[in-house]
């Protein structure tokens, strides 16, 4: 490659700047949409993957099913004494670790002999109870203290070099050992050793930074029905035959032990063995697979979008060009001569295009720094990085730039030095020019009607009835640490007395949120009624007797409970009617439901109307609202009407609070603004979503921009004579214009089903949702016109302008 | 019916000011056929620009049958032009992408024509000029004398009372240039006023009148 040649290039590039900015621009932005998506997949791909011998490491999970409704749950812990049957009775793991998680609420730190440093942030503190093969599954390097030692003893203490450094900034890891930790100022442990983190991104990083020795005690239950999420294990095998023999082993003891619970609860549950590598992306871990791949795929669409965009500019380019190849070719230059040069142009543009969207990257990253996972930005593979990139711009650079270089060699010499074919070489390649705009549209719509549907979907979602009035509405819940506390126990009734009394408070109960995230567990009742006996698992709401009209949820039947100490009577909603099968709200009145574990008898003494307990994401579940005093730990506050007053009622609401919980912070929810909260993840996607809706609209734009100042160009003669003929401004800028708005138009109708049906797709994650409409995809179409026309309007208003005379001149 | 006084046009570019047409003076009555002959940059076809509203003027008069259109503007001149004037080309300028008829359906469309009138007379011009036959194809299917044939189909079709021939034989070989100029003269003796720029002595011998430019200047009239 001469110098010639390159500096031939870059005037190439130059003369037709505008199209080679467009391209870079395209180009650029798509890139850097891969690039950040890119880090994303391979850093979470990357998790646990260099943990030693990762492919034979499993977690041991457990999966529950209730026969009363099929309803399904994936635990993470296991029942403790899976632990003890696998050390003594079941063979098998080379490894057996279990990580049982203890919290506390403060920890004291004796660095010197006389400074006590005590840490208690309201967050809880977590330390590891496990087994020393803790430290042959994942291969920590020791600064100080050793494998075989460390945790030989109760009272020891590892802990990770960020921790050491955060309890004892100005010592060294040798000099920590033997020093004293309290927590909860009652368990002492001595530090025994100090391992450096590891280099990688793991799953157990983040929470695994102190270790203790795991206790007989953890251990003696004999309770195989019990599971805490708190209670993880992990096992490592010789190899997948062995971890199937193990896992069978395991079921059927687990069956073998629970028969009797099971069928007491009509409940099952068994274990899996869950690949480590793939614990990054189990339910509830952080990282989704569906989403990467959602990602990917955007990612790729864009890149897409991207190099038609440079075929199109391309392609519509070359009849300008065709004298330059004709010549060349004329002058001996060879077809392959002519497809490097060709080719070696795409890949200048598509580097320069990567450099800018290094830029753009960093811009990126920040705008959208809620996506990115957290640590990517710590996480720097450069040898993968430098390869993906290379890739990426070399299959770019043949994407885009094999056709044009094609096409140009495939130029027609003797016709070209006769002036004649260029027009043709232009005009036949028009319709897959047109066809890749209604392509790259066709998208665009997509995503605009997406966003769209998901915009309607939040709005419905939060502005519909939810059969309940929240309107002005505070909560807060007294925090688990202190509710049993003896200093405060109880002292929540008197608050909500105190409360009351505040003239400026319209409404104080005490019960859980009509609508709430905790998780639901359900009771199982019986009822039996004349023809069978039905059985079915009902949601437990726990309310005072203000409840329901606080709420203004509407009492169907019968009468509001009364305040009682004990599970007793019960209010039913409309759905629990329904599956009991009674006929109408009065006739469930008085009669009675058992409940399955205690055979306790529960009269009915009222129904509500339904209303929403978890969102419209799931069908109202049937629900029984009792009046149990001593499971009252919400308090729910309406403010006064007028929003000015608010100020003053919250500062009254906080000083009550402050005389009976002092020291403990105030924190409450405006209800509204929780409802609101509870779709996040509708609304991490519609950002998503818009953000993909303006790059593909923008990318798309480039590409018609592109081509509409061609067609100006190409139609001067034609505009020209069409002036000369009488045509008006007007009439040549509509003519010019509602050719690029027809393709828009074709793009609308191909786009608007397949969104809809994708849109409909999503739609069903909801039981309750809207129906697309069809002015949405209106809406759309005249969205993308009015975009198209005002990219193209300004090409289209100056080739009209243009003075025929000049057009018309012989040359 | 054209009465031209004193007209002035500049042509500038960054460096330099040429003059195209130096107080020049020309009139034209109703029904004449006029030959403007020069050599090339004599500022024939500027003239002709001018006349035929395509182009401005830097000063002097235009009284177009006694109305005076110097300073109209745009729509104006648009106005004036499509129901007044038909042009013919050297490069004939016909659409590519449009038939034959289709072009010559053009002007009609502009000044509004109802559908069925366009289509009497459209069929009545091509039926005239002897290429009905083609009536389907695409100038590019068509020899030069067919297309040129064509052009003044499409100049004669909304029926002006001025046709503006910029050299419209120069592209044509001799036997296809007689048959063009046979078709302007039949035009001019149907009573249409003809200004024709052309380069051929042959040519000019069609005309009424032969006016001779020389750098932007009118230096001889002939009455033929």
């Amino acid at each position: 490659m001469t110098r010639s040649f390159l500096s031939q290039l870059f005037r190439q590039l130059w003369a037709n700047r505008l199209f080679t900015g467009l391209n870079i621009l395209g180009l650029s932005v798509s890139i850097c949409v891969s690039w950040i998506v890119f880090r994303m997949v391979d850093y979470e791909y990357s998790f646990d993957r260099k943990i030693p011998d990762v492919e034979n490491v499993y977690q041991v999970i457990t999966q529950t099913r209730n026969e009363d409704d099929g309803k399904r749950g994936e635990w993470p812990g296991i029942p403790t004494p899976l632990v003890n049957a696998l050390r003594d009775d079941i063979p098998g793991a080379e490894l057996m670790v279990p990580m049982f998680y203890k919290g506390f609420s403060s920890v004291s730190i004796q660095a010197d002999k006389e400074e006590i440093a005590r840490i208690e942030s309201g967050e809880r503190i977590t330390v590891v109870a496990t087994l020393p093969d803790y430290f042959d599954m994942l291969d920590h390097r020791w600064l100080a203290g050793s494998k075989t030692s460390a945790l030989n003893d109760p009272g020891s203490l590892v802990i990770t070099d960020e921790l050491a450094r955060e309890y004892f900034p100005s010592f060294s890891p040798a000099e920590i050992l033997g020093k004293t930790v309290a927590y909860d100022d009652t368990l002492i442990f001595t530090i025994s050793g100090v391992v450096a983190s590891l280099g990688y991104p793991n799953s157990f990083s983040r929470y695994n930074k102190a270790f203790i020795q795991i206790r007989e005690t953890d251990l003696n239950s004999s309770d195989w029905f019990d599971v805490s999420t708190e209670d993880l294990l992990f096992v490592k095998v010789r190899n997948a035959k062995g971890a199937a023999a193990m896992l069978e082993q395991m079921n059927s003891m687990l069956k073998e032990r629970s028969k009797e619970m099971f069928e007491k609860y009509s409940y099952t549950s068994w274990f899996e063995l869950l690949p480590l590598s793939e614990k990054h992306f189990a339910t509830g871990a952080g990282a989704d697979k569906k989403v990467l791949k959602g990602l990917m795929f955007t990612a790729v669409i864009l890149l897409f979008m991207a190099c038609i965009n440079y075929i199109n500019l391309n392609t519509a380019l070359l009849p300008g060009r065709a004298r330059e190849i004709g010549i060349r070719k004329t002058l001996g230059s060879s077809v392959k001569g002519l497809l490097i040069r060709f080719m070696t142009e795409t890949f200048v543009i598509t580097a320069l295009a990567a450099v800018l969207s290094f830029a753009l990257s960093g811009f990126a990253v920040r705008l959208f720094s809620e996506f990115m996972p957290e640590g990517m930005e710590a996480y720097l593979d450069y040898p993968h990085m430098g390869l993906f990139m290379l890739v990426l711009v070399i299959l770019i650079s043949l994407v885009s730039g094999i056709y044009p270089a094609w096409l140009s060699a495939k130029v027609s010499t003797i016709n070209v030095l006769k002036g004649a074919s260029t027009r043709v070489l232009g005009s036949n390649r028009l319709a897959l020019r047109k066809a890749l705009i209604v392509f790259q549209f066709l998208i665009a719509q997509a995503f605009i009607i997406g966003a769209l549907v998901i915009g309607l979907q939040l709005q419905f979602a939060v502005n519909k009835d939810q059969g309940f009035n929240r309107e002005a509405v505070i909560t807060f819940h007294i925090p688990y640490q202190i509710l049993d506390d003896s200093v405060y126990k109880d002292k929540h009734f008197t608050l909500a007395d105190e409360l009351k009394k505040l003239p400026a408070l319209r409404g104080v109960v005490l019960g859980g949120r009509p609508l709430d995230n905790s998780p639901a567990f359900g009771y199982s009742f019986q009822y039996e009624n004349d023809a069978d006996v039905v059985q079915s698992r009902v949601q437990p709401k726990f309310v005072d007797s203000g409840y329901l009209s606080f709420y203004d949820i509407e009492l169907l039947a019968g009468r509001n409970l009364r305040q009682t100490d004990s599970i007793n009577e019960m209010v039913l909603n409309e759905a629990a009617l329904k599956v009991f099968g009674f006929k109408s709200p009065s006739d469930a009145i008085g009669k009675s439901l058992v409940s399955s574990p205690g055979g306790r008898s529960h009269p009915v003494v009222g129904v509500v109307k339904d209303f929403h307990q978890s969102g419209i994401h799931s069908k109202i579940q049937p629900m029984a609202i009792f009046s149990q005093k001593s499971m009252l730990k919400t308090l729910n506050i309406k403010l006064p009407a007028q929003t000015t007053q608010w100020e003053t009622a919250l500062k009254s609401v906080e000083s009550e609070w402050n005389k009976l919980y002092a020291g403990v912070p105030f924190k409450f929810e405006f209800y509204d603004e929780f409802i609101g909260e509870f779709y996040w993840q509708e609304r991490r996607m519609q950002k998503l979503v818009r953000a993909a809706t303006l790059v593909t609209i923008f990318i798309s734009c480039l590409g018609l921009f592109g081509l509409a100042t061609l067609t100006a160009f190409q139609r001067t003669k034609e505009i020209g004579i069409r002036k000369v003929l009488g045509a008006s401004v007007s009439g040549i800028t509509g003519l010019l214009s509602g050719d690029f708005v027809k393709l828009v138009l074709i793009a609308t109708v191909i786009a608007s089903p397949i969104a809809w049906y994708v849109m409909n797709k999503w739609l069903e994650n909801f039981a309750y949702r809207i129906e697309i409409e069809w002015w949405v995809f209106a809406a759309t179409g005249l969205a993308a016109t009015v975009i198209a026309l005002a990219t193209v309007g300004w090409q289209a208003v100056k080739a009209a302008m243009a003075n025929p005379v000049e057009s018309l001149r012989v040359e | 019916m054209i009465k031209i006084t004193d007209l002035r046009k500049l042509y500038r570019t960054e460096e330099v000011e040429t003059i195209a047409l130096n107080n020049l003076s020309i009139h034209v009555k109703e029904g004449e056929f006029v030959a403007v002959m020069g050599p090339s940059g004599c500022g024939k076809s500027t003239l002709l620009n001018i006349i035929g509203l395509l182009d401005d003027m830097e000063g002097g008069s235009y009284l177009f049958n006694g109305v005076e259109v110097a300073k109209f503007n745009e729509r104006k001149r648009s106005q004036l032009r499509k129901h007044n004037i038909g042009f013919v080309f050297q490069s004939f300028n016909l659409i590519d992408e449009l038939t034959v008829y289709e072009n010559v359906e053009l002007p009609l469309i502009y000044t509004k024509v109802p559908a069925r009138e366009r289509k009497e007379r459209v069929e009545e011009v091509l039926e005239k000029v002897q290429i009905m036959h083609r009536r389907n194809h695409f100038p590019q299917q068509l020899s030069g004398g067919q297309q040129q044939r064509a052009a003044v189909a499409r100049a004669v079709v909304n029926r002006p009372k001025l046709i503006l021939a910029d050299e419209p034989t120069g592209n044509l070989d001799s036997k296809n240039g007689n048959e063009v100029m046979q078709l302007l003269t039949e035009l001019n003796e149907a009573g249409t006023t003809i200004i024709m720029v052309t380069h051929s002595e042959h040519d000019s011998k069609y005309a009424d009148r032969v006016i001779r430019m020389l750098d932007g200047q009118v230096i001889m009239e002939t009455v033929g």
